[in-house]
């Protein structure tokens, strides 16, 4: 039996409880999942803007909130608990464009931003994108199998997915 | 824990947001040609990893639209009601009935968002002598939780928490539009000091 944990807006959580699904849902912001399947420790951050800086990092639910730290602060924790770099593999969903003006012309694209810090910060680090769904223009519902390192997308239009 | 202080400043902000809020229920209205009631429900200093649960919980998805200010100040303005109920409000507004809604629906229901932030806005600035320029209108149909994110990130850049007022504007004919204004706390001050001055 499954049981869920929420990760909220800007947060972050890591598991190592095989039973665990980590949830959450992302419209401009993105689900950042990084896992070591070795291990058995994933964890999801919810990244809602690119870049931060120092100062913004003090509250532990704010940990997820910017790409730079989401990053960092995902991986010390799965390194703390048994990941490995090399090991380490990374699925991301969300980054949409969530308003059009009513020409179609998208607005506010803070979405394609994060995915875009994302990509940058991960390959830093040397951890592979192994999959992904970002960008269009829809919210999604994420949920990341802590066991199997599946991650089910499911949205408005097309229903669920696996990832 | 707030001060005292703290709690004044939060009631006196809602009693002002609430009043701009008015004249915007005051434009629906005269839109609509009924009356409009408005309840200002909630104001809340929180932290945004605790906000989705402070808005109202809406099972279908909602007809949104988002417009950002920046100038003297910067704050986010949402205005969302249930994909249902926007054919019902948009066949008002057109005086047509809408089966599903159509470009023509959503335009209609998205200038209505831009007719009632400018009322709110003039208000704002008249009162406060702040000077606020507003995006254009972005819509959307969704999740609520979906749809807020883009608001919120726009406040978090500068702010770890995040102020959210939420009005109901409820139509004689039954139809509520939710209203939400979302800001930096640290922003407070400039509407305090310059409210009524």
């Amino acid at each position: 039996m499954s049981s869920s944990v929420h990760v909220a807006m800007g947060a972050l959580a890591v598991s190592l409880d095989q039973k665990h699904v980590l949830e959450t849902f992302v419209g401009s912001c993105v689900a950042l999942c990084l896992f070591d399947s070795h291990a058995k420790v994933a964890g999801m951050a919810h990244v809602m803007l690119p870049e931060g800086n120092k100062k913004s990092s003090s509250n532990p639910n704010n940990s997820g909130k910017y790409a730079d730290q989401a990053v960092e602060n995902l991986l010390k924790i799965i390194l703390q608990n048994g990941g490995k770099l090399g090991r380490i593999r990374a699925k991301m969903v969300g980054g949409a464009n969530m308003f059009t003006h009513e020409r179609g012309t998208a607005l506010f694209n803070i979405g394609e931003k994060n995915v875009q810090a994302l990509r940058k910060f991960l390959k830093l680090h040397d951890i592979p994108i192994v999959s992904e769904d970002v960008g269009l223009n829809y919210g999604r519902k994420v949920e990341f199998n802590v066991k199997s390192g599946d991650l089910v997308v499911s949205n408005r239009l097309d229903g669920k997915r696996r990832l | 824990m707030k001060t005292s202080s703290e709690k004044l400043e939060l009631r006196k902000l809602q009693s002002d947001l609430s009043s701009y809020i008015e004249s915007s229920a005051s434009s629906f209205s005269k839109l609509l040609h009924e009356p409009v009631r408005q309840h200002f429900s909630r104001l809340a200093d929180t932290e945004i990893s605790k906000l989705e649960f402070l808005m109202p919980q809406i099972s279908e998805d909602v007809f949104a639209v988002y417009i950002r200010c920046e100038g003297d100040l910067r704050l986010g303005m949402m205005f969302f009601l249930p994909e249902t109920e926007s054919k019902n409000l948009a066949a008002h507004l057109l005086k047509k009935p809408q089966k599903t809604l159509t470009e023509l629906g959503r335009s209609s229901i998205a200038e209505l968002g831009n007719i009632m932030t400018g009322s709110f806005l003039t208000t704002l600035s008249n009162e406060t002598g702040l000077r606020i320029q507003a995006s254009v209108a972005g819509s959307s149909i969704d999740t609520l939780r979906s749809l807020m994110q883009p608001s919120v990130s726009y406040i978090a850049q500068s702010s770890e928490r995040i102020i959210v007022g939420i009005s109901e504007l409820k139509t004689r004919s039954g139809i509520i539009l939710y209203f939400i204004v979302m800001l930096d706390p640290h922003e407070i001050k400039k509407i305090l000091a310059k409210a009524g001055s």
